[in-house]
């Protein structure tokens, strides 16, 4: 019955939602969602080795709709396979951590969270592996209503209800865009397949196409995250359970980029004019480059880690865009499809990246959460000494986000400095774009570094309150991913390999891969000499600090603990703290302008649209009301006077024979 | 062998030139001073002497302990990385995007070692140095930028090549300008040593370090310096071609002395300025860096 796994992992991840719903124990319904997860990556991954290295596409029709023109089939083609084997693996990773973090002392039922996030998992997996619009959109809702959820989970706090309405509303406001273009092409086609509906898009009037392409890329952007779209991902993030602000930002935010890559490039790149490819492949990149730049800037003046990290992730959303318009802007050129590739390459990479070290990240600064209590970097410190795995896997993380090398966030950045740089020979424009990502490059590093890293890990710490200890599943999620980090970072040829046969772009066109896995640009195909040998700095790296090391120990020093030197004062440690805001005040004071917080507008719908979705109100309290009351009615009848049962009883059987009498005879 | 002679010339350059350098510096800028001055020898006895100093540790931090030693070791990847003279050998491998982040990640470093030590004077000194590297990177990376663009590739070697091929070019001579203009910057000194700051911060991000991790401190900056200027000289003022190697590698180090004594000059005679006067400044120099990136993509 079932001819591929995907079908299979759906229904274990629903009935897994199901079951791990039952559970009244946090602990239970943590270990088992994460062994329905576990499953399902196992049983997706086979699939995507099908797929990536078997180079077969999968499909299998489970249900035909001629009437309508759609079909629920399982169409999983290398684009699709790559993106699902990194959204159910993080996904598996999260479910893991999420079974330490979600087991403090929280009041809700686990039906409220492992149901959903699920769920969650399952929308995502369709998402990727359909090529019907209709079936798109379904599970695109799916996996949209599922993270609301999660997102409001602290339901009574009013700052989380605020970011989970606004969460709601722009997505569903974008995804109506995508529900539209989908209906019109229907109109015309009659069909919601991908395939036809690109057919039917070529062949619209130039208006009509631009339009639906417009509606397109402003429902990816949302769901993305990329300025000024993005503007729900700053609270959205934040107020959601750290292990679901992983997934959120680490794949579901990617499933975006993963929209525009198909809608522009697999459905539309062979049949956009050239000029509609530079327009809208500009388009893109100037919408990434400003998204990195305001997500650099604006989260080095936050001091709330998780908006930092929010903030963080509109500006490595920008970074992919960046790459993504590029290589649309350049597809099909004559002398330039090489630099397309790359530019494309450089964004599949990003992503893959991006998803392992912001995971990793949100990670970190729930475990922070978790340990203190609070999000306010100003409060927290020293938190090494209390989670040392913790601490180091979140220093491998912020050299990864500060595309430091030998981490895989540099090796992604390589890329994609390279391919901007590279069009920025043809059009001039692309050269700014690249100085700018740059410039948003070392902010991230400097906000990483000096406010999450620096002030929330190192330092001294804060007298408040005593920080708790991680339990192991948290840790352990995080050091695998670290580990990743620092695995793609030193052989990023497998890696790039890899993400090649996701896109189906010929790695030996872009890269001459030498035996030790050094990476160089094909000299007669490119027309920017790039060169980068991983392995061999490493090395070199080492022997330098270990020569560090031989200078340091020579002169045999002597070495004694002091306490902390303050110039001859006595201070008490925690009262001299330099507090987080007070880092780059005077940059900050340059770039205020940048994401000024607008007081929210009041709309007057608002409150008549939350009361329309608060079901409590108006559907379940009723009910259980009049329910209590027709209770409270009967339960009068029963006042425990034995006379007064015998009298129901004898009327009861005067009912039963007057009913037998008529339907007898 | 002739894969090592790279190595070992740029290692020989940074690590036992820089000292005697930064030595003629201070005797220049005592000569300003109307002062005797040491000797020019004296920063390799500073720093021989640290290395037998006692070595206070106020944290029990890794990166405190270790980061000395992983900054050292990064600025002296980056230095062997650039062109001195002697064409780097490929099988080390990095092209200039490689080349700026270890420049960065020595950085990173330093400041995450300073942010460890829980000091409040080198938390202020390693904002303040963060900061300083968001406005100086832009120029350097634009200037870069602009000579990848001119000579189609982002190797340094290439560059250099490209630059010696065709003599000099506007748009270079801007980027060449730009660079010159933030190297003050670069080198972390007066009137842009915002981040040591003795009189005010007590040396900021090195306070709490002491002995043979003071000693590698001191070093990995030097090495930085050094690796700064021999980019600027080499990528944008390369003339003439010389031959053979070793004399280039001369001709190389007599006008990095020269950019050396003129930054000296240029330490004795002005005051410091505050952090934001310095970030208007750079943002100043950026436009010079841009102009050379718009003249390098007109071609001229």
């Amino acid at each position: 019955m079932f001819q591929s796994n995907v079908e299979i992992t759906f229904l274990v991840l629903v009935v897994g939602a199901l079951i791990s719903g039952m559970s009244r124990s946090w602990r239970t319904a943590g270990w088992v969602a994460a062994v329905f997860v576990g499953a399902a990556t196992v049983l997706c991954w086979i699939d995507v080795v099908n797929v990536l290295v078997g180079s077969k596409t999968i499909h299998h029709t489970i249900l035909h709709l001629p009437l309508f023109g759609t079909s629920l089939a399982v169409d999983l083609d290398p684009l699709g396979a790559g993106f699902l084997l990194l959204t159910i693996a993080i996904t598996f990773l999260a479910t893991i951590y999420s079974i330490g973090y979600m087991g403090g002392e929280v009041t809700e039922k686990p039906l409220r969270f492992y149901t959903p996030l699920l769920l969650f998992a399952a929308g995502m997996i369709g998402v990727v592996s359909v090529q019907d619009w209709l079936a798109f959109f379904l599970f695109w809702e799916l996996m949209t209503l599922a993270s609301y959820v999660l997102v409001v989970f602290n339901r009574e706090d009013p700052v989380v209800q605020r970011a989970g309405l606004k969460y709601f509303i722009m997505t569903h406001v974008a995804s109506a865009g995508l529900l539209i273009a989908a209906l019109v092409l229907w109109l015309k086609t009659g069909s919601f397949s991908f395939g036809e509906q690109a057919t039917a898009l070529k062949s619209s009037t130039d208006w009509l196409r631009n339009t639906l392409l417009a509606l397109y890329f402003l429902a990816f952007a949302t769901k993305s995250g990329v300025f000024p779209f993005g503007d729900w991902l700053p609270d959205a993030y934040p107020a959601a359970p750290s292990g679901v602000s992983a997934i959120l930002s680490g794949v579901a935010g990617k499933l975006g980029a993963y929209g525009v890559l198909r809608v522009f490039w697999q459905m539309m790149g062979d049949s956009l004019t050239r000029a509609e490819l530079m327009t809208w492949g500009v388009v893109i990149a100037v919408f990434g480059t400003v998204s990195a730049f305001v997500g650099g800037v604006t989260a080095m003046r936050e001091n709330d880690f998780k908006r930092q990290l929010a903030f963080s992730s509109i500006g490595q959303t920008g970074y992919i865009y960046l790459a993504l318009g590029i290589g649309i802007a350049l597809l099909r050129s004559e002398r330039l499809e090489p630099i397309a590739q790359l530019a494309l390459l450089g964004a599949g990479f990003h992503i893959l990246n991006d998803a392992v070290y912001k995971s990793l990240l949100f990670m970190s600064a729930g475990s922070v959460l978790y340990s203190t209590g609070t999000r306010d970097l100003n409060k927290v410190g020293g938190l090494a000494a209390v989670m040392p795995w913790a601490a180091a896997a979140a220093f491998v993380g912020v050299l990864s986000l500060s595309g430091l090398p030998p981490t895989n966030g540099f090796a992604s950045k390589w890329v994609i400095y390279q391919s901007s740089i590279s069009a920025g020979l043809e059009f001039a424009p692309f050269l700014i774009m690249a100085i700018v990502a740059f410039f948003a490059g070392l902010s991230t590093f400097a906000y990483s570094l000096k406010f999450f890293y620096g002030t929330a890990f190192l330092g001294t710490p804060s007298a408040e309150r005593e920080p708790k200890r991680l339990p192991r599943t948290m840790t352990i999620a995080q050091v695998v991913l670290a580990a990743i980090c620092v695995i793609v970072g030193m052989v990023p040829a497998t890696a790039v390999k890899l993400v090649s046969s996701a896109f189906q772009l010929d790695n030996h066109a872009l890269y001459r891969i030498s035996s030790y896995g050094a990476l160089s640009t094909q000299p007669h195909i490119h027309p920017l000499a790039a060169y980068w040998n991983p392995v061999g700095l490493a090395i070199a790296l080492g022997v330098c600090v270990l020569f560090a090391e031989f200078i340091r120990t020579v002169g045999r020093p002597g070495k004694r603990e002091v306490p902390n030197w303050y110039c001859g004062e006595e201070h008490v440690e925690h009262e001299v703290r330099f507090r987080a805001q007070d880092f780059y005040s005077a940059f900050n004071e340059i770039f205020a302008k940048v994401y000024p917080r607008l007081p929210a507008p009041r709309l007057p719908g608002v409150k008549k649209l939350r009361s329309v979705l608060d079901f409590d109100e108006w559907l379940y309290q009723p009910i259980t009301a009049s329910g209590r009351r027709i209770i409270t009615k009967i339960s009068r009848s029963h006042a425990g006077v034995p006379q007064l049962y015998i009298i129901w009883q004898i009327a009861g059987m005067g009912i039963v024979l007057a009913i037998l009498l008529f339907t007898i005879r | 062998m002739s894969a090592a002679i790279p190595i070992i010339v740029n290692g020989a350059i940074v690590l036992l030139l820089a000292p005697l350098y930064e030595g003629v510096v201070r005797k220049i800028r005592a000569i300003v001073h109307s002062r005797q001055g040491p000797p020019v020898t004296q920063v390799y006895r500073d720093i021989l002497k640290l290395l037998g100093k006692e070595d206070l540790r106020c944290t029990r931090n890794v990166l405190f302990r270790y980061g000395p030693a992983v900054a050292f070791g990064s600025f002296l990847v980056a230095a062997l990385l650039t062109p001195m003279g002697v064409r780097p050998g490929t099988g080390l491998g990095g092209d200039v995007i490689t080349w700026i982040y270890f420049q960065v990640l020595g950085a990173a470093v330093i400041s995450l070692m300073a942010v460890s030590s829980g000091n409040p004077f080198s938390e202020v000194g390693s904002a303040r140095e963060m900061m300083l590297l968001l406005s100086v990177e832009p120029v350097i990376v634009a200037s870069l930028i602009a000579a990848a663009v001119k000579s189609n590739s982002l190797g340094l070697i290439d560059m250099v090549d490209y630059n010696l091929a065709t003599g000099p070019t506007v748009s270079l001579i801007c980027g060449g300008l730009a660079v010159f203009l933030a190297l003050q910057l670069m080198l972390g000194r007066i009137p842009f040593d915002i981040a040591e700051a003795e009189t005010e911060i007590v040396e900021g991000p090195l306070m709490e370090q002491s002995g043979p991790n003071l000693a590698l401190l001191k070093m990995a900056l030097l090495i930085r310096q050094m690796t700064y200027c021999f980019m600027l000289v080499q990528v944008f003022a390369p003339w003439p071609k010389i031959e053979p190697w070793p004399l280039a590698v001369i001709v190389a180090s007599i006008k990095v002395l020269v950019l050396f004594v003129l930054a000296g000059v240029v330490e004795a005679v002005m005051p410091r300025v505050r952090i934001d006067h310095a970030l208007n400044y750079m943002a100043r120099v950026l436009f010079v860096a841009l102009a050379s990136l718009a003249f390098a993509a007109i071609g001229v």
